[in-house]
């Protein structure tokens, strides 16, 4: 064992994992307000009911280690789970996947680095075992308001533009209804303003990894602005492609997580490219709601050699950011000499 | 002209200060630290019990060195052994100043009147003739500076022996005064140019005509930094350093592309005092503030000044947690009784001490992000745990330069600066080892006899982290 004495510095910024964890729960309640305004008061019951089921999931784990209560990271991936769940789903399954994903996570934190987000996972496993369920998204209409209560309700359902670009059609939706997010699909995940919102605020106060969902995005964007297939125009395009199966979402509050994501800067930005392009593939192959998680779970699965690469790359010697000041400071220099030069009287 | 520190953190701590130098108070009794640098052995020059006047040597250097001086009159009480932060154990001069060291005893420094001739340092009295201190060569300089004793803050190294390293090599273009304070609680470089302006200047031009190089004066941007100095000092241009903590690599791109070097606002001070007045340096200028200290002050302080004392005198209030010498991010614990020595420029005191629940790494990347060296602290944390020093070398743990970014953005409260320098140490050490084909040699336990204060009888390096 190595000992190591405590020293400098006396000072810290005073953000704690509790707060990073606190902030992601924050950031998780506007796209419940949402989706309260866009399904009604279901959507408020299956959030709450999949927080509390993980959250009391994992505070009974935690309990049988004699440990502490969980904190908000377990009602928060709870509530992400339901939220990537569409407001038509049975009341049990969310609080299954909120159980599963804090069960998960309590399990991935002693390993020495998770190899997946918990929720992604258990996305995908819902996708996989609860298709009829999880790939079904009501019309959004006021006359189409599911009961608060009760089993599966009976509602006119819609088509996700995911299906959509799938099929090659041009979606009818106008760019208010994709900004403010009355588009079928999942509770949470349709308002691409509100998402990005979110976003500013999660990279303000250092919570998710810029690079990663800047890279994930920027990677979809710029194959949306190319490959046109909902024929719609490539401005629209790019904005279906961020739209379509929580894509937006899922950049920001699971691919950008810290923990799963690599933790050096130009690593994230690979990682975020590799899971928009993965993303992106798969959509072209013709995978059409899972895509998202699926690439994901495999981008994390390449993070840590990302990492690995990156530090390969440096060789162990100091980067040097200085270097574009330097060489703009030399061309100022030179030029100052210049003029100096400049007002030296000719020689005759 | 204005450059910019873009990797590090930004601080977000509300404070204020009077950024003019106020003479500290002179306590009843001062512990002169009979050795401020490592490896610097020195014999004593007086016995104890015997009566001191200002400015008398102390100690003397064992061959090539410098001297320690008396700080003011009183009589010599006894050598003590104290804690100085970042030196470890030292041996002391217990100096009673009482009313007999109050009044001057020795005669007052009056500037020579003959604009010829040399004094001796005997007495207290002169270091340099006049004549020609406006303007001396270099071999003239490094004998002034070491015949004054004078420290440079930014590095606690000797002037002079910065100064010898330049004899029959190239020499730097430019020569700038360091004045930045970056670091929260920090303002002594700024009241130092702010009070002694003059002198800052005259050692700064006294610099750049030994070594035939232009001046400038490099300062962390601020309201009263471009209020008080503007783009032009007394006629020294200033470079301003905005952007986050540490300034120091954004100051050593610059000085590299202007083939610059660096000297401490203070030591440029002393040693224009050194080479016009002829008076060595007893005093140190540092800040001392802190949630802990009723009035944040600016303070000339003669050396052996105990930390409590300061604290006293700038009315600290409460119960102080804990008190940083030289810097928040990058000091020492200090105890109340540590004497201060001249690398030290800030006092901390803190009352409220945050510490964040330790957890195991997060994955956040926050440190990465933060490191300004472009390091991965938290690879070099599992690196140090599992003490693999090929994997410490492949990160390139000799790089990290102990700013502490690391640490203080880490959520989970993990020690990575301590982790990181000790790392950096180690790789040290081994490559010492490699070089000289041996084991680098262990600090003694016990001095090897009595008599000579010497530095070796201080705890070495193993301490340096852990001696509080």
């Amino acid at each position: 064992m190595t000992k190591i004495g405590k020293t400098a510095p006396f000072l810290h910024s005073g953000d704690t994992v509790r707060s990073i964890e606190g902030d992601m729960l924050i950031a998780l309640l506007p796209p419940v307000v949402i989706a309260v305004m866009k399904s009604g008061f279901r959507s408020l019951f299956l959030c709450a009911l999949s927080a509390a089921a993980a959250w009391v999931a994992a505070s009974a784990l935690l309990f049988l280690f004699k440990r502490k209560l969980a904190g908000p990271a377990a009602a928060g991936v709870g509530l992400l789970v339901a939220l990537l769940c569409p407001v038509s789903a049975p009341w049990w399954l969310p609080a299954l996947g909120g159980t599963a994903a804090a069960l998960l996570q309590i399990l991935f934190g002693l390993l020495p680095r998770p190899p997946f987000h918990p929720a992604a996972l258990i996305w995908l496993l819902l996708g996989v075992f609860f298709p009829s369920y999880m790939h079904s998204f009501p019309a959004v209409s006021a006359d189409n308001i599911p009961p608060v209560f009760g089993g599966p309700p009976a509602l006119e359902q819609g088509v996700s533009i995911a299906h959509l670009l799938q099929l090659q059609v041009r979606p009818p939706h106008g760019l208010s209804q994709l900004l403010v997010g009355n588009i079928p699909g999942a509770m949470g995940t349709t308002s691409l303003l509100l998402i990005a919102a979110c976003a500013v605020y999660l990279i303000y106060r250092r919570a998710i990894a810029w690079q990663a969902a800047a890279g994930m995005t920027g990677i979809c964007a710029l194959l949306g602005l190319l490959v046109d297939r909902g024929d719609a125009g490539p401005g629209w395009s790019m904005l279906f492609e961020l739209s379509a199966a929580g894509f937006l979402f899922a950049a920001v509050y699971v691919a950008a997580a810290p923990g799963v994501s690599p933790r050096l800067p130009f690593a994230r930005l690979l990682y975020g490219v590799l899971c928009g392009a993965l993303t992106m593939i798969f959509r072209y192959l013709g995978m059409e709601n899972s895509c998202v998680p699926a690439a994901i779970l495999l981008a994390q699965l390449a993070s840590p050699p990302l990492d690995r690469l990156v530090l390969y790359m440096r060789q162990g010697e100091q980067r040097d950011f200085y270097r574009p000041q330097k060489w703009l400071l030399v061309r100022y220099l030179q030029k100052k000499q210049g003029r100096k030069g400049g007002s030296k009287p000719r020689k005759r | 002209m204005q450059i910019f520190a873009r990797k590090g953190v930004n601080f977000y701590q509300n404070w204020t200060i009077n950024l003019m130098v106020e003479p500290a108070r002179l306590p009843a009794e001062l512990i002169v630290p009979l050795s401020v640098i490592k490896g610097e052995a020195l014999e004593l020059a007086v016995q104890p019990g015997t009566d001191l006047v200002k400015n008398q040597p102390l100690a003397q250097p064992q061959g090539d060195g410098s001297p320690v001086y008396a700080p003011c009159a009183g009589r010599f009480a006894e050598i003590v052994e104290r804690r100085l932060p970042g030196l470890g154990k030292t041996p002391c001069a217990r100096i009673l100043v009482g009313e007999e060291g109050t009044r001057e005893a020795s005669p007052a420094p009056q500037p020579p009147t003959r604009r010829t001739g040399r004094y001796s340092l005997e007495g207290g009295a002169r270091i340099e003739e006049r004549k020609g201190a406006s303007s001396l060569n270099l071999r003239r300089l490094i004998e002034v500076a070491k015949r004054a004793a004078i420290v440079d803050e930014i590095d606690g190294q000797r002037l002079w022996k910065k100064l010898a390293a330049l004899e029959g090599q190239r020499k730097p273009a430019a020569v700038y005064a360091y004045g930045v304070d970056d670091q929260p609680y920090m303002a002594a470089a700024l009241g130092t140019l702010a009070s002694f302006g003059r002198e800052v200047v005259g050692g700064l031009n006294l610099l750049g005509q030994a070594l035939s190089a232009s001046t400038g004066i490099l300062c962390r941007q601020s309201r009263e930094a471009a209020a008080l100095l503007a783009e032009d000092y007394m006629g020294v241009p200033v470079v301003y350093i905005s952007g986050k903590y540490p300034s120091l690599p954004a100051a050593e791109a610059y000085l590299e592309v202007v083939r610059g070097m660096r000297f401490g606002v203070g030591a440029c001070m002393h040693l224009c005092r050194a080479a016009e007045e002829g008076v060595p340096q007893t005093t140190s200028i540092l800040t001392v503030a802190g949630d802990g200290v009723q009035t944040p002050l600016n303070l000339e302080v003669p050396l052996g000044v105990s930390v409590g004392d300061l604290l006293e005198q700038c009315g600290a209030f409460g119960v102080i947690q804990r008190v940083a010498a030289g810097g928040i991010m990058t000091g020492r614990i200090a105890g109340p009784q540590s004497p201060l020595h001249p690398g030290i420029t800030a006092l901390t005191a803190q009352s409220e001490v945050f510490q964040p629940p330790k957890s195991a790494c997060v994955g956040c990347g926050r440190c990465a992000a933060a490191c300004p060296a472009g390091l991965a602290p938290f690879r070099l944390y599992q690196a140090a745990r599992k003490n693999v020093p090929a994997q410490m070398e492949a990160l390139g743990g000799k790089n990290c330069m102990g700013c502490g970014c690391c640490s203080y953005v880490c959520p989970a409260g993990l020690p990575l600066t301590s982790c990181a320098q000790w790392v950096r140490r180690r790789l040290e050490e081994s490559g010492k080892k490699a070089k000289t084909g041996r084991k680098p040699p262990k600090a003694p336990k016990r001095p090897a006899k009595e008599p000579a204060v010497t530095a070796a009888g201080r705890k070495e390096d193993k301490g340096h982290d852990e001696n509080r």
